[in-house]
């Protein structure tokens, strides 16, 4: 059988404060195919994020194995890992950070300019619909426009995987269905592997596949074998 | 109050303890050097004083050339206001080879504090000093024998005392003596070593050398600090002077009778005045001000005192900027919380409690452990260096004024919590929407390198952040450079004052009075005995030159007939030379152009004027004159005599002024008397080096052997004392530097924190995006650098300027410090600076490594 693309195998993410052992991922087992759409679904506390923060080598995991491509991050050292953020995944937080004190386009050439092989960032900004914002500073852009900034920057990298934790969390319905779409053809338009957390279960149609979590658990994996273009959900 | 806004000012401490610690660490600093310095000089005077009192040091003493009769001091007694008289002898004599002051055992005033071994009981047992111990080699226990025949020969021939040989008992300090250092004395050549005290009735003479009064409560104020002291005693002085002329005239009579005492009894009894006849013989009534040793404390510790003035205030500037930079900015950084909790209806002063309470906490702290520490340490290390070098003083006695701690305090407490109140009010002032927003960071602006695509284009990204971060918050930038700024000039004025110091006695003794030893000679010596005394020195291989001229002291009062400030410089050393001898100056003396406190290899040399007196340039600067100014001339019967002042040179310790004799008869209208040879010795053996100790000992006693020769001193033992007393203030110079060092440190790392606590969002997503370690830490590095940079070089500027001020305010009238920085005490100070802000950066680089992505992000932005 080939080897999926991304594979969780019984991972767990310990917290320990004190008497109080807190498992945030409690034998996380699951696989993600290349190029695919990926939703992650699940109630507030469940372990989503966790498992996201340990899926971009943000968060090193209690025990398990997690293998991108073959590669196994559970077992990195922190420079690989560094390398690992740096070359293969573009992050998508739900509150941008953005640096600051650098327009639009520098914020994703910043990304850029430590990659191998990255994507032009003015394109890139003009791909996310921001061909005219491009010398704006953070402060000057909206919400939205921010976070597409953030989509730009990780994309600009050309990364292997795409990780977004609620990444329409602080927009509104139209601005965040419009960023939902943009994740989506660029899945589709460029083959790469995208994974997003959302609270919103509306949204499962739209993804190739979507992995319910509960409890720090895997409760649910459901297979989209159509997947419907979020523009024509409604929530 | 609701009392989980303590828990939350407990968990922010907590949360934030690099912070609080070097808030609190930079309290502790400022006003532990502050209090501790400005309590030094109390503690020392207080030390000194309490020990006086203990002690019973005598308040005024009555000194006659005729001596003082057992009535005399009985009267005196009875004096109002007086509360004891003794009378007391003491003559110069010799234990040994060694020069000692014999004087009798004490019972009421000046008691000598035994410090090993008990007062003596028999009659032919004495109390001495440990350094007159040392120079015998012996101890306690055995025995010393004296030698009083100067004494003797200056009584007209009468011994003064019965027992000769006496057993060391103990070993005391004395009120009258707490320097080290004691005079020369006319007897022979060299310094006395110290006191050797013998019980009374060894005495044969009938008369006192002088009478100690101890005065009705004087106890209570401190002798150098309270002027109702001085004014006390010098009520009494005033009062006592009738009696005195009375006393003086009955005593002139009583010897007139008898004939046995000889013109030369007076000259013994009046070591320091000048020769008396029983003509003008008359009762000297003197405070404590003309002992020798309480004067030098005295300088010293005022020396001290403005030291303690002026530094620590630099000091705690620079600490006090720190901290309000520090508790603005935090309270900048928490504006969302600031809002939310307005947003939940807390009261304004409950919302301010977090960052109140925050610096109280660690001002208060910070400020109450560096009183404990500083007005300990300080004056007990400073005292304890000073006693240890030149001073035989009990150890320190601590004292507190409520003044300096509530000030120093109060001011730490003002600098922290005032900016944390301001920074509030500003804060509050706002409405919650407001604040809740994050603050538009000047939308767009761009700056200025920005308009130069040539430069700007080739700039990556993280120096653009850093030129953008730099420039567009103005206030955090100048901030940072008056915080690293400060301690730069801090730095380099604590080592510039240092050489400052230290450079003008090496300058004074080895490039300007090269030459040896001096030699008075009687004024009336006669011309064969010059001849012979030329012969004499001519024969000695010791002697490598002599120079013959004219030295007595004048003051020197700037002709003012416009302005109505009259400037008077006192004891200015005149020295005259024959116009064939000021040819030959130049091995005994270095004349160079006054060059402000700088010593110039190799500048041309002034030849003394034959028409005008050249004045050292401190004199000159004094004064206030331009070259070929009038001055007035006054010598010591107060006769004035004006002159031309054709310039000035190069000089740093005590007044000089030169002139040839035809212009000093010109001045003063007589020919000028030679009483004075100034010596180089020859280089020795082979030309190997100068004398060492012994040999110049030697050599002193065969000159004053020599008719015509009064005294002898070597220049060396001149330039001891003034090392000693340099020596005292090296320790604060030393403790200023480090204390400048620490501070600089902890600037610099307050300052770095503040940087990476602010950045902590930028540096997180810097490290997500997978910057390595070294690149996410210079993103930090970048702007440190260059602020250090920057700030370093203000600094030296700073320090130029701060070090010329200091050393203005820290000069004393005859002595000319140098003014100017040596280059290698700026590098020092650059040097140290960087090093420190690169210990910095290593420590935050830990830090950065260590940031937690997923913390710093989860949080919204601000
Ligand atoms: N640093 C931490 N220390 C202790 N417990 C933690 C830590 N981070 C997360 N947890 C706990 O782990 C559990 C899972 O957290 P996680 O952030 O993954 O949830 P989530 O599914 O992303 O929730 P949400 O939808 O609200 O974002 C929670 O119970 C949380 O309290
Ligand atoms: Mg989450």
């Amino acid at each position: 059988m080939e080897q999926a693309f991304i594979r969780f195998e019984e991972v767990v993410k310990e917290y320990v404060m004190g008497e109080v052992h807190i498992r945030a991922a409690d034998g996380v087992t699951f696989s993600v195919e290349k190029g695919t759409f990926t939703v992650i679904v699940g109630p507030s506390g469940a372990g989503k994020t966790t498992i996201l923060n340990m899926l971009g080598g943000m968060d090193s995991c209690t025990s398990g194995r997690i293998t991108v491509d073959g590669k196994e991050i559970s077992g990195s050292t922190r420079r690989q890992l560094t390398d690992y953020r740096r070359y293969d995944i573009g992050f998508v937080f739900q509150f941008y950070n953005l640096v600051q004190n650098l327009t639009a386009l520098e914020n994703v050439e910043l990304a850029a300019q430590i990659c191998r092989h990255p994507l032009d960032a003015r394109q890139t900004l003009v791909d996310v619909g921001l061909g005219d914002r491009l010398n704006n500073f953070p402060a000057q852009l909206s919400g939205g426009e921010q976070q597409r900034v953030a989509i730009a920057r990780a994309l600009a990298k050309d990364p292997k995987l795409l990780l977004c934790d609620e990444p329409t969390g602080a927009l509104d319905y139209v601005t965040g269905k419009q960023i939902l779409a943009l994740l989506q053809d660029t899945c589709r338009k460029r083959g790469m592997t995208v994974i997003v957390i959302t609270h919103n279960l509306a949204l499962t149609p739209m993804a190739d596949k979507v992995i319910h979590i509960r409890n720090g658990r895997v409760s649910k994996e459901e297979i989209n074998t159509q997947p419907v273009p979020v523009e024509e959900i409604e929530w | 109050m609701p009392s989980h806004l303590y828990t939350d000012l407990l968990r922010e401490i907590r949360k934030t303890r690099r912070r609080f610690l070097s808030l609190l660490i930079m309290n502790m600093l400022a006003v532990g050097f502050l209090a501790g310095l400005r309590m030094t000089s109390p503690v020392m005077r207080h030390t000194v004083d309490r020990y006086y009192d203990r002690q019973a040091l005598m308040d005024v003493r009555v000194l006659c050339a005729l001596g003082l009769t057992e009535e005399d001091v009985e009267v005196l007694g009875q004096q109002d206001g007086v509360l004891s008289a003794e009378g007391s002898r003491s003559f110069d004599a010799l234990a040994g080879e060694q020069i000692v002051t014999l004087t009798d055992i004490p019972d009421r005033v000046n008691l000598p504090e035994v410090l090993e071994g008990r007062l003596p009981q028999a009659p032919d047992e004495c109390l001495t000093e440990q350094a007159v111990l040392d120079a015998l080699e012996i101890g306690i226990g055995d025995t010393l024998t004296l030698d009083t025949s100067d004494a003797r020969a200056k009584n007209g021939g009468e011994d003064i005392l019965s027992g000769k040989t006496y057993t060391v008992v103990g070993t005391a300090r004395s009120p009258l003596y707490i320097t080290m250092d004691r005079s020369t004395t006319s007897m022979g050549a060299g310094t006395v070593r110290g006191f050797v005290a013998v019980p009374k009735e060894n005495f044969t003479v009938d008369y006192y050398t002088t009478a100690y009064l101890k005065l009705e409560g004087l106890e209570a104020w401190n002798c150098y600090t309270d002027d109702a002291y001085e004014d006390a005693v010098d009520d009494f002085i005033d009062r006592l002077e009738p009696l005195g002329r009375e006393r003086a005239a009955m005593r002139r009579e009583q010897l007139l009778r008898e004939t046995t005492i000889t013109d030369m009894m007076a000259q013994m009894l009046s070591s320091g005045l000048s020769a008396v006849d029983l003509g003008n013989a008359k009762w000297y009534i003197l405070g404590r001000d003309t002992v020798e040793s309480y004067l030098t404390f005295s300088v010293d510790s005022a020396r001290m005192s403005d030291l303690a003035d002026v530094f620590p205030m630099i000091f705690f500037l620079v600490a006090a900027l720190s901290s309000l930079t520090t508790m603005t900015r935090m309270v900048e950084e928490q504006r969302g919380e600031i809002g939310s909790m307005k947003a939940l209806g807390l009261s304004d002063g409950a919302v301010s409690f977090k960052y109140l309470g925050y610096a109280l906490a660690a001002s208060l702290t910070g400020g109450l452990l560096g009183l404990a520490i500083g007005c300990t340490l300080i004056p007990w290390l400073i005292y304890y260096e000073w006693t240890q070098l030149s001073y035989l003083l009990p150890s320190a006695e601590f004292l507190l004024y409520p003044s300096v701690v509530l000030y120093s305090l109060g001011l730490a407490v003002l600098a922290t919590a005032g900016a944390a109140w301001a920074a509030c009010r500003s804060a509050l002032r706002a409405v919650p929407a407001v604040l809740l927003r994050p603050r538009a960071p000047m939308p767009g602006r761009r700056v200025l390198p920005e308009y130069i695509p040539f430069l700007w284009n080739r700039l990556s990204f993280l120096r653009k952040v850093s030129i953008r971060n730099l420039l567009r918050y103005k206030k955090r930038f100048w901030m940072t450079i008056a915080g690293i700024g400060g301690c730069t000039a801090i730095l380099v004025t604590g080592f510039g004052l240092r050489d400052s110091i230290f450079d003008i006695l090496r300058w004074q003794f080895d490039e300007v009075t090269v030459y040896d030893a001096e030699m008075g000679i009687r004024e009336d010596i006669m011309r064969s005995e010059q001849v012979n005394l030329e012969h004499f020195l001519a024969g000695m291989p010791e002697i490598g030159d002599s120079l013959r001229c004219r030295k007595e002291t004048v003051d020197v009062i700037a002709d003012t007939a416009g302005s109505r400030k009259q400037v008077t410089v006192e004891n200015v050393t005149l020295l005259s030379f024959s116009a064939a001898e000021a040819e030959r100056t130049e091995p005994f003396l270095h004349l160079q152009p006054a060059a402000d406190g700088l010593h110039r290899d190799g500048a041309a040399s002034l030849s003394i004027p034959d028409n005008g007196v050249l004045l050292d340039e401190k004199t000159f600067e004094l004064l206030g004159i331009e070259p070929g100014d009038p001055v007035i001339l006054r010598d010591s019967e107060e006769h004035t005599y004006p002159a031309v002042a054709t310039g000035g040179c190069e000089n740093y310790v005590n007044h000089y002024l030169y002139m040839q004799d035809g212009y000093y008869k010109e001045v003063f209208g007589s020919a000028p008397a030679r009483n004075t040879m100034l010596l180089r010795f020859s280089e020795g053996p082979g030309g190997t080096g100068r004398l060492s100790a012994e040999e110049q000992d030697a050599l002193a006693q065969k000159l004053v052997d020599q008719p015509g020769v009064q005294s002898f001193s070597r220049i060396d033992s001149m330039r001891t004392r003034f090392e000693a007393s340099m020596g005292n203030i090296d320790a604060v110079i030393l403790l200023i530097i480090a204390a400048a060092a620490a501070l600089a440190f902890l600037v610099l790392f307050n300052l770095t924190n503040i940087n990476v606590t602010e950045r902590l969002r930028e540096l997180a997503t810097l490290k997500v995006l997978g910057f390595y370690d070294g690149e996410t830490a210079s993103y930090v590095y970048r702007e440190n650098i260059f602020l250090t940079l920057l700030g370093t070089a203000a600094g030296l500027f700073m320090g130029r300027w701060l070090h010329r001020w200091l050393i203005h305010t820290i000069e004393v009238d005859y002595l000319l410090f140098g003014r100017t920085i040596h280059p290698k005490c700026y590098v020092y100070a650059a040097v140290l600076t960087m090093l420190f802000s690169l210990s910095v950066n290593v420590f935050s680089f830990f830090y950065i490594r260590d940031i937690d992505m997923v913390g710093a992000l989860a949080q919204k932005q601000e």
